[in-house]
């Protein structure tokens, strides 16, 4: 008796008690990177064109895709995406080349062809 | 009577089908039997952990539903403009190159003026309608989309608790190991309710073990009827009982987990003056007391073991206490004499009750489960409608749930367990993964949700955009602002920058389950369009312009028929079950499922690529499974797409109609994996405070100062 509750358990078989994957992958692509934006849903607000293509000439995350996705977007869609505190919300899904971003730390890469971002909010519903 | 005989029937027919049930949220595997195109009986299917083999009255007498004899089989148009609860629609029947051409044609000039115009509403019961409308509400750009309609909501206050302290919909004992579970209007495994068939036997098998079972409840109903002991209480007052026992749990008998609260909980974070976290100054993180050091420390620098839960500081240059001595201090004024005025429980009862909750927690114990070694807390406090069903729903609850967090009996052997906050997947492929994880607090945030209005941590309140207010106010899961009779004075007031136009409503039937019909039949008639999928015409479908025959769960597809788990999937050890749902029948007439409906009805407004975006999230299809630019693909084909990127290309939707639902074996890291994850939970709600701030800074200068206990 009288074992201390955060001395019983071993291991992280989860492993979300360390750094995720994504933060231990190999370091992001430096330098210039060519990448093109689909927006669906509600973020197809007038005048947007799918898919929009971005240079970043230094920009290696979701984070400085976002800062440059700015100039795009309207504050209401950008309030959408991205917190006040500058994290992405929940209903927010981000897709680069086709997996699921955890978070704007995630690399974006581009290999001879731009790297594909595909973005969508889900909506949140309410009840049941 | 549906006598027509499929393609898939031969002559001589007789066959038992797995699927699932959906004559509750519960999606109950089951077996149909259908002999010569009809089916003659429906069982629970024994292979499913998801009900066991068993199955409720309601299941048993699904064929009732799917042959009742007024069910639809043609599109109906009403041709009566007016609309009312004394009108006939005077209904006319339509083709569906019709129906579904007004329709689009109406979708297509909303969306491009405001797609917000657009309400989506369904009813809870078919809980695998929840992907195909919000996929086709997120690509259509509506913020509004409500499970049950305006106002109709059975659990605010529990799925909003148990979200935050649990990661899950609901709670339930772990009835394999808990030898106390005390029920506060619940009636899990004694009636309805999630995974009801599962639990029905789990409890029965834990009664005959000895788990005494203390019941408090007004009526003496099935669950006291069952009960080693009933607790007569006044309706609505079992957060004083609950408040009364953790007061003498805490104050008279000093019995709590200190060790759980300590590095489980934010117990030990220091509160200010202000009521908020002290915060390190550079990091912005809460901060504890290093009780060795004798000096502030933000809350992660540090083991549990060395945070201080009582005594008074200074930190930051302001003086402060630990949450936990803040918490046990207001217990104090919760006495069982206070109570008993209030709750009409005795007083010596309480204290008796409180005593045998504490002691029965056997704090610091250990048991090893499949060669895991885990806490064990055999005792649970399990709350639902009854006691949250009434104002003060999230207090009733949270006061009823504290008892766990006092003893450590969350999520660890035998105490009280969310349904599955917590899955490694499929063996084969890791899916579906998901397990809670901590926010910049070090507070626990869910790993799914059954949407994507998350519990914790409550958004930031703004000017609405929803017609349910609830980006305003965030706490609630639920609005009653679809449907009230004050609605558009509070869409004045807050400015809301449209009004609905169109309601596309999915078997909810407002005017049947919600009190005032007056009310909603007011709202309902303002729609200028309103479609009602339908198995047959109802009280709301009366008012519909477009009625559209939909199938039956006889006659229906869906690959995640129960999912995700936190619903209803089984607590405690055993197995993981994926059941699909597959046509036994086909349909009947003109009857079209919903779900093709929805992609056919995307494909004419010129929604298709964003319907396959949705699809993608909110399916998260990954590689060759996932679904590809404007493509027009059958419900089907999807279907077969999300089993095989869960499960490989092995278990596509071929493999599930044959076999009806995969299983694969628990292991006590998912069962039990609060000890395993680096969460905390709230048993301090600072988080309340900013909230309450946030949402008066809006409506305060509009006239309607809020609260802080709201």
């Amino acid at each position: 008796m009288d074992v201390r509750w955060d001395a019983v358990a071993r291991g992280d078989p989860f492993g979300i008690n360390r750094k995720n994957d994504r933060d231990g992958a190999a370091p992001a692509q430096a330098g210039p990177l060519d990448v093109e934006v689909w927006l669906f849903g509600r973020l197809m607000a007038a005048g947007w064109q799918n898919p929009l293509a971005l240079n970043l000439p230094a920009g290696n995350t979701l984070r400085d895709l976002f800062r440059a996705l700015a100039a795009h977007l309207d504050p209401e869609s950008l309030a959408r995406l991205v917190s006040p505190e500058g994290e992405l919300l929940r209903t927010c899904r981000v897709f680069v080349d086709g997996l699921q971003a955890d978070g704007l730390a995630t690399p974006v890469r581009s290999a001879g062809v731009a790297a594909r971002i595909e973005i969508i909010v889900l909506t949140a519903a309410e009840g049941g | 009577m549906n006598l027509a005989r499929p393609d898939f029937i031969e002559q001589g027919d007789d066959a038992w089908v797995p699927s699932s049930c959906a004559l509750c949220y519960g999606s109950c595997s089951i077996l149909a039997h259908r002999v010569d195109g009809v089916v003659v009986k429906v069982e629970g299917n024994p292979k499913s952990s998801i009900g066991k083999g068993r199955l409720c009255g309601k299941g048993a007498s699904g064929l009732m539903c799917h042959y009742d004899p007024n069910r639809l089989s043609v599109p109906l148009r009403r041709t009566n403009p007016r609309k009312g609860l004394d009108q006939d629609p005077g209904w006319k029947e339509i083709s569906w190159e019709e129906a579904l051409e007004e329709i689009a044609a109406v979708l297509k000039r909303l969306r491009a003026d405001d797609p917000r115009k657009l309400l989506i509403q369904r009813t809870t019961t078919v809980t695998a309608s929840r992907i195909p409308f919000q996929t086709f509400g997120a690509a259509f750009g509506t913020p509004n989309v409500s499970t049950s309609g305006g106002g109709l909501h059975c659990g605010n206050g529990a799925h909003l608790i148990s979200g935050i302290m649990h990661a899950s919909w609901g709670v339930v004992p772990d009835f394999q190991y808990c030898n106390y579970a005390i029920y506060f209007g619940a009636s899990k495994g004694h009636g309805a309710g999630h995974a009801s068939n599962s639990n029905m036997a789990l409890a029965a098998d834990a009664r005959a073990r000895g788990m005494k079972m203390v019941v408090v409840d007004p009526m003496c109903n099935f669950a006291s009827a069952k009960a080693t002991e009933w607790v007569p209480i006044r309706v609505g007052t079992d957060a004083a009982l609950a408040l009364a026992m953790a007061n003498v749990m805490v104050n008279e008998l000093g019995v709590f987990d200190a060790p759980y609260l300590q590095s489980k909980t934010n117990a030990p974070y220091l509160i200010g003056p202000d009521g908020h976290y002290v915060r390190e100054r550079d990091s912005g993180k809460p901060m504890i007391w290093d009780a060795v050091r004798e000096c502030p420390r933000p809350y992660y620098e540090i083991a549990g073991a060395d945070m201080a839960l009582e005594g008074a500081y200074k930190a930051n240059g302001v003086a402060c206490r630990p949450a936990f001595e803040l918490l046990r201090e207001h217990l104090k004024k919760f006495t069982p004499e206070w109570s008993e005025g209030v709750c009409t429980v005795p007083a010596a009862n309480i204290r008796r009750l409180a005593a045998e909750f504490a002691r029965e927690a056997r704090i610091g114990s250990t048991i090893v489960v499949e060669g895991v070694t885990l806490p064990y807390r055999p005792v649970a406090a399990i709350s639902f409608r009854g006691s949250q069903g009434h104002v003060n729903s999230v207090y009733n609850f949270f006061a009823a749930d504290l008892l766990n967090h006092l003893v450590g009996a969350a999520d660890v052997v035998g105490s009280c367990l969310g349904f599955a906050p917590a899955s490694l997947g499929y063996p084969g492929t890791g899916r579906p993964r998901y397990v809670p994880s901590p926010d910049p607090d070090g507070l626990m945030m869910v790993g799914t949700w059954m949407g994507y209005h998350y519990p914790y941590p409550p958004a930031k309140p703004r000017m609405p955009q929803k017609m349910g207010l609830q980006d305003l106010f965030v706490i609630g899961m639920t609005s009653p602002f679809l449907d009230s009779a004050d609605r558009e004075a509070f869409w004045d007031k807050f400015e809301l920058p449209y009004r609905p136009e169109v309601l596309i409503n999915f078997g909810s039937n407002l005017l049947l389950s919600i009190a005032n019909r007056r009310t909603i039949a007011a709202s309902l008639a303002k729609y200028k369009l309103m479609v009602s999928f339908d198995l047959y015409l109802t009280e709301t479908s009366s008012f519909a312009d477009i009625v559209l025959p939909d199938c039956s769960y006889l006659q229906s597809w869906d690959s995640r028929s129960m999912f995700p788990f936190i619903l209803a999937h089984p607590a405690g050890m055993g197995e993981w079950s994926w059941p699909i749902r597959q046509p036994v029948l086909p349909p009947e007439g003109e009857q079209r499922r919903f779900s093709e409906v929805l992609l056919e009805l995307a494909d004419r407004v010129g929604m298709r690529a964003d319907l396959n975006a949705a699809m993608n999230a909110s399916l998260n299809l990954q590689g060759e499974y996932r679904l590809e630019g404007d493509r027009s693909y059958s419900h089907e084909e999807i279907c077969d797409k999300d089993l095989k990127c869960n499960f490989g290309p092995e278990h596509g939707l071929a493999w599930f109609k044959a076999n009806g639902v995969l299983t694969w074996p628990k292991k006590p890291e998912e069962v039990y994996w609060r000890p395993f994850v680096d969460v905390r939970v709230p048993v301090y709600w600072e988080f309340l405070l900013s909230v309450a701030d946030q949402i008066d800074a809006i409506t305060g200068p509009r006239g309607l100062p809020v609260q802080s206990e709201f």
